[in-house]
């Protein structure tokens, strides 16, 4: 598979996406809330769609590519999204953020009309405790408005 | 002096406080790229796992750790024998860290591990070969329990007051109601779970884990292995969420247990089963309230009468009970009053602190009694509300001691009836469109102290250290958890001291560097932390000022830095001491402790508009009004952020989450049983930043973290009446439990 | 962690070869995994074969003549809804109310009939679109109707080494579905009712119920169809109750057996108003009245 671009080999087929991402690539912004595929905080791109990392075979990600929230931008090089979480202060312990995020770019990338329900029903696989959602909506709505009218 | 501009074209003003500015570490967190205490690594290290007692009770007859400990690749096996302390506290009903001779909830940590690495750790823990005796089960609160949990029973405190006569208050009242509501253990889900990592170096531990009160985890550490406290640190962040959860947890303890023992880097995150199962709850409550009007609407009496489900062991349980009994009188005032508290031992799941802690479970009861009167008046709730609110310096009405002037119970509660969606209530109701689906708005209302109360000495510190480039550094608490607090007392900083915001930099929880300034609870983080930063920085102003360092005139504050360091004037401390009530009304002086009243109050009013479906109980929010009492918000942004979470979780606790056992045994135990609200399931929430300013607050600030959780779930239980006619009197608010009321209503 | 043995079948053929052969070792086929790794890498079986690497899989959805429609049962359910090919309204409702986008990606319909959860979203429309299975093995191809695959709680009559590769979904006029789960998005139902008929007038024709949670499998509801005449209130209300008779609902974590039998009915009188659960415009609803 590649990940974030880059060709990766010598993972266990039968492992989780999710520890082979985290333990064998070191990309700790996937985060596991709950193994189950209940709290989306492990959400990675698959082939641009999101998927909870927890919920995959290693080996199922075979010839595709995986995208998690460091192949989207870096803190030096935020992507046009993460900034608008940052600059709406749409996070709180950041702990789920990442695969909010995640969700986010995927809506952006496949929808032709965002809407507030379009964005809360993308993120509905992704629970945030601290939030109350509000500003992850507002975040990625506006980050629509650039994406429509750069 | 410039601000970095949160956004393109944002105005560029000459004041912190006051702006949302993110956090500094924003960027990190959207990128993935902030490590959290349990993403630590480090080569060589081991790997921890718990063995938990799957009896809610039972004597432990044996615990043979051979088959444990042969494992290839096991490292160390520790029982209640190992631990030099076995007890997180000073109390005999506090836990111990490992459980010896007596289980006494399912989860309770009997043996941990250490192996090569977490699947060999993982599969020692189930190799742990315990025997139990099972010993009968005391499932609730009730006073007819099977055995006693602790010598001397099963009461773990009592708490009693009253002001005026209630009881010939409420024989005169010419509208007396009486509600007897009950409120669900509710879970915390921090979407990090608790674990970290702990190193042993030189004789001393490190911990890296979550922690609400580092200083306290850094007791609880020195003493359960007997070490000097200056042995053991504690840094507690980044970390992914608390809410109370990480006041009591023992994850710290066992890191270090664990490092202390084997000399080797440790590694522990538990999963989210065994966090469910043995992590703190919110208090389950029984509260019976009642209220007595006249008929004009005025406020009679209230009589408040509360139990309390605390689990197995004293943690934060009796002083949960004791702000029950302070908020037991909402924002209300009245000449009679009376609580009545019992908490109690069970083998349920320990519970501990939770955002609102003590409140949420008695404004229930409370508020429903007074939309309960307001119906049977026929008066306007809001009225009936306003008309007996606690007004700004009078007098509480249970303990008689003074409220700070900074109340805006009136203001919050008139800027939520002046949102549409309240006013315009009726017209809303009536598009109704023909089907299952009923509307309904409801409005309730909540108070809740600031800080941990009077005469307990409460309070928080701050150190400051000038370097010769320049630089300003700061070490302050309480910690950050996921408030971005750090940025606030930069901001607070960066006024106090008017240099630029660029040279400040500001850190939190390491208990190594930031003076013990006690815990992330109780509201208090932004008033007393930010207060302790603020004394801080005005003594370093007040030495600037002798060297009139101003932004703009010639002196530059790079040549004072290196004149204060060279003078040996570049270090500063200070504390604040939270102020006690300046009346403490008819408290005994001797007992102000036990009662611990405050005179800093945030205050929170919400309207919830929502549809319930008739046919099938299930509930559908369409919007919630916060408006909220936060003195002055020094970061606006992360203030709403805060009433939005808080309203969030207020939602999961009126509809969706109960943590239920059956017989001391969980059956609540994943994310998949354990409902919290989605995206989807979250209605758009507008909240009102009342206008205030609490004189003793950092530039007016006050806490308000706590209170917006508490008027939602009465909000919207005052909804469900109103749109229904069957007005819930238990926690959540379920489809069935719906429906089971709307049947009995179309029965009779 | 060391996880199972995974093979990855290119070739429909090789599938079937390689999940005889796995059978020997307690292997088991596995398609998007979504309950598999719910319940535990440690227990799991050792060898599985995995049936999304398939380049001769068919498209996730095909128009049939006769106007029957075969869905891919080896799709995710987020691929099927996407498709170009319209599919009953039925299944298009279950799909939007399905756990959440990440599950939706990943859940195939061919798992969710193996599981054979008395809950599943997906499997009520396909019963009331009289939909037929193709399975295959080493053994060949055949197709059997759902209600003779569904056996009780986890239980199908699926033979060992059989895997279901597409659902043949009939015509129908009208469907719909409807879920009462705990909150809007990953929730398990309570109860589910999906419903498919022809209408003349007020009347209806060629009713066919399905309840999901309420009795050990999901079942057709042939005292409410017969019943259900018409879609007026006095009509329906005797189809609500009539409905009891179909069902067998249990008390469980979730609910107790009445509330079961009282919401099933609450699904089916909301069939006189249709609601916007119903429709799927709940949420553009919501979004009007927050501005």
């Amino acid at each position: 598979m590649k990940v974030n671009g880059t060709p990766v080999h010598g993972y266990d087929p039968g492992a989780r996406l999710l520890d082979v991402l985290r333990d064998h690539l070191g990309l700790r912004g996937v985060k596991e809330g709950c193994g189950v595929g209940e709290c989306g905080s492990c959400t990675v791109l698959l082939d641009g769609d999101p998927v909870c990392s927890c919920l995959v075979f290693a080996g199922q990600a075979d010839g595709r590519d995986v995208v998690t929230a460091e192949g989207l931008g870096t803190a030096d090089d935020l992507s046009p999204l993460q900034r608008q979480f940052v600059d709406h202060q749409a996070l709180q312990c950041g702990y789920c953020i990442p695969g909010v995020v995640v969700s986010a770019a995927a809506h952006l990338a496949e929808a032709d009309h965002v809407s507030e329900d379009s964005v809360r029903e993308a993120l509905s696989g992704n629970l945030c405790r601290c939030t109350g959602y509000s500003k992850l909506v507002a975040a990625v709505l506006a980050a629509a408005d650039h994406r429509d009218s750069p | 002096m410039t601000w970095p501009a949160t956004r393109p074209g944002a105005a560029v003003r000459s004041s912190a406080v006051g702006r949302s500015l993110p956090s500094e570490d924003s960027a990190a967190i959207v990128s993935g790229a902030l490590e959290y205490v349990t993403d630590r690594q480090v080569d060589g290290m081991l790997h921890g796992a718990v063995h938990r007692s799957p009896h809610p009770h039972a004597r432990i007859v044996d615990v043979d750790t051979s088959r444990a400990a042969a494992e290839p690749g096991v490292v160390a096996v520790l029982t209640a024998s190992d631990v030099p302390f076995n007890r997180l506290g000073s109390d005999p009903h506090n836990p111990p860290v490992l459980a010896g001779d007596v289980v006494r909830q399912v989860g309770e940590a009997v043996a941990l591990i250490a192996a090569v690495d977490f699947p060999t750790a993982r599969r020692a823990a189930a190799l742990v070969d315990v025997t139990y005796e099972p010993l009968p089960v005391v499932t609730g609160a009730d006073a007819d329990a099977p055995t006693s949990l602790h010598p001397g029973g099963n009461v773990a405190g009592t708490i009693a007051f009253e002001s005026g006569d209630v009881e010939a208050a409420l024989a005169d009242s010419a509208v007396v109601v009486d509600v007897d509501t009950t409120t669900s253990a509710q879970e915390h889900v921090a979407i990090e779970t608790p674990g970290g990592m702990a190193e042993w170096d030189l004789g001393k531990i490190t911990v890296w884990c979550g922690s609400q009160n580092p200083g306290l985890h850094r007791r609880f550490i020195a003493q359960a292995l007997q070490l000097p406290l200056d042995d053991v640190r504690l840094v507690s962040n980044p970390v992914g969420g608390a809410f109370g959860s990480r006041n009591d947890d023992p994850a710290p303890v066992y890191l270090a247990l664990l490092a202390w023992s084997t000399k080797r880097p440790i590694h522990l995150h538990l999963s989210r089963t065994e966090t469910i199962i043995a992590g703190p709850k919110r208090h389950p409550y029984r509260t019976r309230v009642r209220v007595g009007f006249d008929r004009s609407g005025s406020l009679r009496a209230i009589d408040s009468h509360a139990v309390a489900d605390t689990g197995p062991y004293v943690t934060a349980g009796r002083n949960v009970l004791k702000t029950s009994a302070e908020l037991s009188s909402g924002p209300y005032a009245t000449a009679n009053a009376r609580f009545d508290g019992t908490v109690r031992y069970s083998n349920n799941a320990n519970a501990g602190a939770f955002r609102g802690f003590g409140v949420p479970q008695v404004a229930f009861g409370l508020e429903t009694a007074i939309s309960a009167a307001a119906a049977e008046l026929g008066l306007d709730p809001v009225d009936v509300r306003r008309r007996n609110l606690l007004r700004p310096g009078g007098r509480h009405s249970l303990y008689g001691h003074t409220v700070s002037r900074s109340l805006r119970a009136l203001e919050t509660l008139d800027a939520a009836a002046a949102h549409p969606w309240w006013h315009e209530r009726d017209a809303w109701a009536a598009e109704s469109t023909p089907g299952p689906w009923r509307r309904g708005t409801g409005i309730a209302m909540a108070m809740k102290g600031v800080g941990m109360g009077s005469g307990k000495g409460d309070t928080a510190r701050a150190r400051l250290i000038v370097s010769a480039n320049g630089e300003v550094n700061i070490w302050a608490g309480p910690n950050h958890t996921g408030q971005a607090i750090a940025t606030a007392y930069r901001q607070v900083a960066a006024d106090t001291l008017a240099i630029d915001y660029d040279r400040i930099h500001v850190h939190v929880g390491d208990s190594e560097l930031v003076p013990e300034s006690g815990a992330t609870a109780a509201s208090r983080s932004m008033y007393a932390g930010g207060s302790a930063v603020q004394l801080v920085c005005r003594k370093l102003r007040a030495v600037l000022d002798e060297s009139a360092v101003v932004e703009g005139s010639g002196v530059s504050f790079d040549d004072v830095a290196a004149r204060l360091v060279a003078t040996g004037r570049a270090e500063y401390d200070a504390e604040f001491v939270l102020p006690d009530v300046e009346d403490i009304g008819r408290i005994p002086a001797d007992s102000l402790a036990d009662y611990a009243p405050h005179a800093v109050y945030g205050c929170s009013t919400q309207v919830v508009r929502l549809e319930v479906n008739v046919y099938t109980g299930e509930v559908r929010l369409h919007g919630v009004v916060c408006a909220v009492d936060a003195g002055v918000a020094v970061n606006p942004g992360t203030t709403v952020g805060q009433a939005e979470g808080g309203v969030a979780q207020g939602i999961g606790f009126a509809l969706f989450e109960e943590y239920r056992l059956d017989d001391g045994v969980p059956v609540t135990t994943s994310l998949e049983n354990y409902l919290i609200p989605t995206a989807v399931d979250v209605p758009p929430i507008e909240t009102i930043l009342v206008s205030g300013h609490e004189e003793t607050g950092p530039f007016g600030a006050k806490g308000m973290s706590e209170v917006v959780v508490v008027p939602t779930a009465p909000a919207i239980a005052a909804a469900i009446g109103t749109a229904t006619g069957f007005w819930p009197r238990q926690l959540p608010m379920t489809p069935e439990r719906l429906r089971a009321g709307l049947a009995a209503l179309e029965a009779a | 962690m060391i996880g199972p043995t995974l093979s990855r079948p290119r070739l429909v053929r090789a599938a079937t070869t390689q999940l005889a052969d796995a059978l020997c070792a307690r292997g088991r086929p596995v398609a998007g995994a979504t309950d598999l790794l719910i319940h535990g890498l440690d227990t799991a079986t050792p060898e599985l074969v995995d049936l999304t690497a398939m380049s001769d899989a068919r498209p996730p959805v095909e128009q049939l003549s006769g106007g029957v429609t075969r869905v891919s049962a080896t799709a995710p359910i987020s691929a099927i809804a996407r498709a170009p090919v319209p599919i009953p309204a039925a299944l298009a409702q279950a799909i939007a109310q399905f756990a959440s986008p990440q599950i939706r990606n990943r859940a195939t319909l061919g798992g969710n009939i193996a599981n054979a959860s008395p809950a599943a979203d997906l499997v009520p429309p396909l019963v009331v679109t009289d939909a037929v299975l193709g399975l295959r093995s080493a053994d060949g191809a055949r197709s059997v109707p759902i209600s003779d695959v569904l056996a009780g709680p986890g239980r199908t009559t699926l033979r060992a080494g059989e895997w279901i590769d597409y659902v043949d979904l009939h015509p129908v006029e009208h469907s719909g579905f409807r879920k009462l789960g705990y909150r809007r998005a990953l929730a398990i139902a309570v109860v589910s009712l999906a419903w498919s008929w022809s209408a003349t007038g007020t009347r209806l024709r060629d009713v066919r119920l399905a309840a999901g949670a309420v009795a050990p499998t999901v079942v057709r509801c042939p005292h409410a169809e017969a019943a259900l005449t018409e879609l007026t209130p006095a009509v329906v209300a005797t189809a609500a109750t009539a409905i009891h008779q179909d069902i067998a609902p249990i008390d469980d974590l979730r609910a107790h057996a009445w509330y079961r039998r009282d919401a099933l009915s609450g699904l089916v009188r909301e069939l006189a108003a249709p609601t916007e659960e119903q429709t799927g415009t709940q949420l553009s609803e919501r979004n009007t009245t927050a501005s």
